[in-house]
């Protein structure tokens, strides 16, 4: 005699097909029935991916192409879902700047935000996220140690506190830009650094007014972004320039590319 | 004609327009081609089948999902468990009786069959609690208490929108 057929004795892919036809909740209960239906949900990335839309809320939108499984974009909304679940709305706390009057730029990394005010060539960094090796930190360079070199001018800075990194991109007399690497606890080179000043490959024009310069550090290396031309920021067709320089292996850029 | 015969050596003749709902018959007759030869379905029984012809009688002549239905599938799939009148009063048969039908369209490959079958299990798990699904499905609990307590706990979110 056949044993009797029951619900358990299909097979697993029938099963969860047949869940799911059924909405999140009932899907979720059907999990909590016994073990071998928590199985089924588990090893179902289509039961899942109903689950999941439904958390956040989300419709399904067919896609026309259909070239996506369903394993991906269950992927997909879980990275997007735990990128917010990250975010613990307790754990929020506000930071009273009191120091700022002139926020000059502010740059979120490494769990840091960093703040720079010009006028008075100050530093502060704390740390947005709790962990404990993170520490708070404010720096005041006196005028002219930043940046020694006479008639010249700031243009843009980067800090990275976990490599105790802040480099300086400057201009002096219109003529030349230069990155300096400095230590944020210091007044000294940094002691990685391949030297105090990375240079630009030579650009045979001058600057007729200040460029446009944007600065990143990634690791060990340094990016410059230079514009030059009109300070109308609507007009795409000028000139740039972009150098990378590994800091700490030399002072001379290693990529250029550049629209002329 | 067609020649099945069932688990429980019963021999069933069919028109082939009827039984070629079944995409394994479909494609079996394709490769053998026209013969008097009888097809064991040793899977099925002949109660089963008896069921699985008459679905397919009342359906003969409506078109075949072709084989792009996958995505079309898609879209009607969350409007879930919309049968028709005959399918419905058709698949009210006990328990075992559903699942054997189930069993019998997916391995006999008639996709509409097996949807009817799949929603209408569907349709009985719906709004229930799991222990109304273990009471109707005959299932034990082989959860620990703690472990049901924690499933619970981790599943709330759910219960209460």
């Amino acid at each position: 005699m056949k044993p009797e057929t029951g619900f358990l004795s299909l097979a697993e892919e029938l099963r969860s097909y047949i869940l799911s036809f059924l909405s999140c909740r009932d899907i979720l209960r059907c999990a909590s029935v016994c073990k071998a239906l928590q199985q089924t949900y588990m090893s179902s990335s289509e039961l899942q991916y109903i689950v999941e839309m439904s958390g956040q809320r989300l419709l399904h939108v067919s896609n026309a192409d259909n070239g996506i499984p369903v394993s991906a974009c269950l992927q997909l909304l879980r990275d997007k879902a735990h990128a917010w679940f990250k975010v613990d709305i307790h754990s929020f706390e506000t930071v009273l700047i009191k120091w700022a009057r002139r926020v000059e730029k502010e740059v979120v990394a490494g769990g840091h935000a960093c703040l720079w005010d010009c006028a008075t060539n100050t530093a502060r960094i704390f740390p947005i996220l709790s962990k404990p090796s993170q520490r708070q930190f404010q720096r005041n360079w006196p005028p002219g140690t930043l940046c020694s070199v006479p008639h010249s001018a700031l243009l843009d800075l980067v800090m990275d506190p976990a490599q105790n990194l802040i480099a300086v991109a400057y201009i002096v007399d219109n003529i030349g830009v230069y990155i300096k690497i400095g230590a944020l606890d210091s007044d000294e080179v940094h002691p990685q650094a391949a030297g105090e000043t990375l240079f630009l490959l030579d650009d045979p024009r001058s600057f007729h007014r200040r460029p446009c310069v944007k600065l990143k550090c990634f690791g060990r290396h340094i990016a410059l972004w230079c514009r030059f031309g009109s300070v109308d920021w609507g007009l795409m067709d000028d000139d740039w320039l972009l150098q990378v320089w590994d800091w700490k292996h030399s002072t001379t850029s290693s990529v250029r590319f550049a629209k002329q | 004609m067609v020649h099945l015969v069932t688990s429980d050596n019963v021999e069933f003749v069919v028109e082939k327009e009827v039984v070629e709902r079944s995409v394994l018959i479909k494609n079996m007759l394709e490769d053998v081609g026209e013969s008097d030869q009888s097809i064991p379905l040793a899977n099925v029984s002949s109660a089963v089948l008896r069921k699985v012809i008459e679905y397919c009688e009342h359906h003969r002549g409506e078109p075949l999902p072709s084989g792009d239905a996958d995505q079309n599938q898609d879209e009607t799939r969350k409007r879930t468990t919309d049968i028709s009148e005959w399918d419905q009063k058709f698949i009210t048969v006990d328990q075992e009786m559903l699942f054997e039908i189930i069993l019998a369209a997916n391995y006999l490959d008639i996709k509409s069959l097996l949807d009817v079958g799949c929603k209408t299990v569907a349709n009985m798990i719906k709004g229930k609690t799991p222990d109304e699904i273990r009471r109707l499905f005959n299932i034990v609990n082989d959860f620990t208490p703690e472990e049901e307590a924690q499933i619970k706990k981790e599943n709330e979110w759910a219960e209460d929108r």
